[in-house]
């Protein structure tokens, strides 16, 4: 008997989520060094202007008003902003590379090809390795902020904690739905942690982590626009500092954040089923 | 079957060693080379790198201290560069022959180690130098002429500062041997680290004084401050210039003793337990 994904009941996929979703925790719970590197990553890179800046502009306050003077937003502390920004660039990243990472993984233990042949649904999958990826994601978000406000004394309990906590969850979801594309390019280029590794910058630079990006030029601010990442950055900054929403109220901005999490997943989906289906055609899918 | 005996001078001698040197060099290159598109994009991920932190800087910087502060910020990463390839390299590429089960094999033959540790390193280390010479001009072409004060000494300092990441690196390959998976985390945190307490990216004034004291400790930090300095053209912070010369030289020829003193160890204990091959 033929098992067709579309026999499959609703608790199956939520049982294929849930595994899936309990494999990942286990798998990081072996690392425990690396969920710490999680948490001081973002520090680290955040530390890095921060630290130069101040030693340029001569003092804290002298390079908080060099900061609004070349950026225009006068109500925002630059030291929260950067951390914001490193924190959720560390998320972002983590979320992009998810599906893909998990390919590769299936590729190199040569589990791929039998996994693609069973009946669970590859949006099962992703939904268990969303799910793991938002509890990883709060977790060092709260842990890494928490400790870079601490180090470079601001106060982390300004403005509001859980709405921009709230955003952190959804607007990953699009990112993880975008992850797809990493899939389909595991499934095509063979060096696509090359390609990652080098494109994860621009997109941080469109997304604003260390400066807004009206100090871009304007074609770069286009792409910052159709980059969910950019929405994701502005409003936990929005939330935590009080920079002024992006279409003007946080009702609004939620609602760009919601239509980007429905509509990146479905085109995500829809490009890697379309390689998906190219590649066992052609060579396979298992190959590396 | 006809066995050839060398004698202790046809495997110690010079030509030996440079031969061990550029067979494994050359194998090295072929492997780097495959790969052509990762070749291409790491010009443009390390431009990118430098673009995203120095607009970062610049934002909080007054206008008339820009040059100097993109200065901090390339000369300092040219560094950081290095010694992220020599810190993660030497280890991966012996994790790599363990992997692929040639390690053993490899370290019954009479090689030398040192030749064996810096023809695994010497590819990378060319291939950061272009990537270093693109980035001066992507930089350059982006925010303005870079500071370039003293160009000569700059490179000798920069030489001699690799030396000082070999140490680093010898030492890495046999904690790698010895620890295995585990220190990929502790390299990973010991990279980020060293940036940060080395002042890699910013003066060392930015630091609080008990950290700078910790600094003042860490070999590289004066190779960083020298080289940094050098380039720009002011004068050292840590100490005087002769005085971080003094110091860049002796560790340049220490440290790299060391790394390689307990690499050896390192693999000689290994092979006692019969565990080199284990991964």
């Amino acid at each position: 008997m033929v098992l067709q994904s579309t026999d499959v009941s609703l608790n199956d996929h939520l049982g294929v989520l849930l595994g899936t979703f309990i494999v990942r925790v286990k798998i990081i719970s072996r690392y425990k060094g690396s969920l710490l590197m999680d948490v001081l990553i973002p520090l680290f890179l955040a530390a890095m202007p921060i630290l130069l800046g101040q030693a340029m502009a001569g003092s804290t306050a002298a390079a908080s008003s060099n900061f609004q003077q070349n950026t225009g937003l006068t109500e925002a502390n630059y030291i929260a902003y950067m951390i914001i920004g490193a924190n959720v660039f560390s998320s972002i990243t983590t979320s992009f590379w998810l599906f893909g990472l998990f390919i590769r993984r299936e590729q190199t233990l040569g589990t791929l090809e039998s996994l693609f042949m069973s009946p669970a649904h590859k949006l099962s999958i992703l939904a268990g390795l969303t799910l793991y990826v938002e509890a990883r994601s709060l977790i060092t978000f709260v842990l890494g902020y928490t400790l870079g406000c601490v180090i470079f004394g601001v106060n982390p309990l300004q403005g509001q904690v859980l709405l921009a906590l709230f955003i952190l969850l959804l607007g990953l979801i699009p990112v993880n739905g975008l992850s797809f594309l990493l899939g389909a390019l595991v499934l095509k280029v063979k060096q696509a942690n090359t390609i990652f590794n080098t494109f994860q910058w621009p997109l941080a630079i469109i997304s604003g982590i260390f400066f807004p990006i009206t100090v871009l030029p304007i074609f770069l601010q286009i792409f910052a626009f159709m980059f969910p990442g950019f929405y994701l950055t502005h409003d936990i900054q929005a939330a935590l500092i009080g920079l002024k929403w992006f279409f003007g109220n946080v009702f609004l901005d939620l609602g760009v954040l919601f239509a980007f999490a429905i509509i990146c997943p479905l085109i995500g989906y829809w490009l890697f089923a379309k390689t998906e289906a190219r590649s066992k055609r052609a060579e396979g899918i298992g190959q590396f | 079957m006809a066995i050839i005996t060398l004698n202790k001078q046809q495997v110690h001698g010079f030509q030996m060693w440079w031969n061990q040197f550029w067979s494994m060099t050359k194998k090295e290159f072929t492997v780097l080379t495959r790969y052509k598109l990762s070749f291409i994009l790491s010009f443009f991920q390390i431009f990118f790198i430098m673009f995203i932190f120095t607009v970062a800087a610049l934002v909080l910087t007054p206008p008339e201290k820009a040059a100097y502060g993109v200065g901090i910020m390339f000369y300092s990463f040219i560094l950081f560069m290095f010694l992220s390839t020599a810190l993660w390299d030497i280890g991966n590429s012996l994790r790599e022959e363990q992997y692929q089960g040639t390690l053993e094999s490899l370290f019954m033959t009479p090689i030398s180690y040192f030749s064996t540790l810096v023809s695994r390193i010497f590819a990378n280390l060319v291939w950061t130098g272009l990537n270093v010479i693109v980035t001066f001009f992507f930089m350059s072409f982006v925010f303005g002429r870079l500071p370039l004060a003293n160009l000569g000494l700059g490179i000798m300092i920069l030489f001699l500062s690799l030396f000082v990441c070999f140490g680093f690196s010898f030492g890495f390959a046999g904690l790698a041997l010895k620890y295995k998976e585990s220190m990929n985390t502790f390299t990973n945190f010991l990279q980020f680290f060293l940036m940060v307490i080395c002042a890699m990216f910013f003066p060392f004034s930015a630091l609080p004084e008990f950290i700078q004291a910790i600094s003042r400790l860490i070999p590289l930090s004066y190779c960083v401050d020298l080289f940094r300095t050098v380039m720009i053209g002011e004068a050292p912070e840590l100490l005087p210039f002769e005085f971080e010369l003094a110091i860049v030289v002796i560790s340049a020829i220490l440290l790299p003793l060391l790394g390689i003193w307990y690499f050896r160890r390192t693999v000689q204990a290994a092979r006692r337990e019969g565990n080199l091959a284990e991964y």
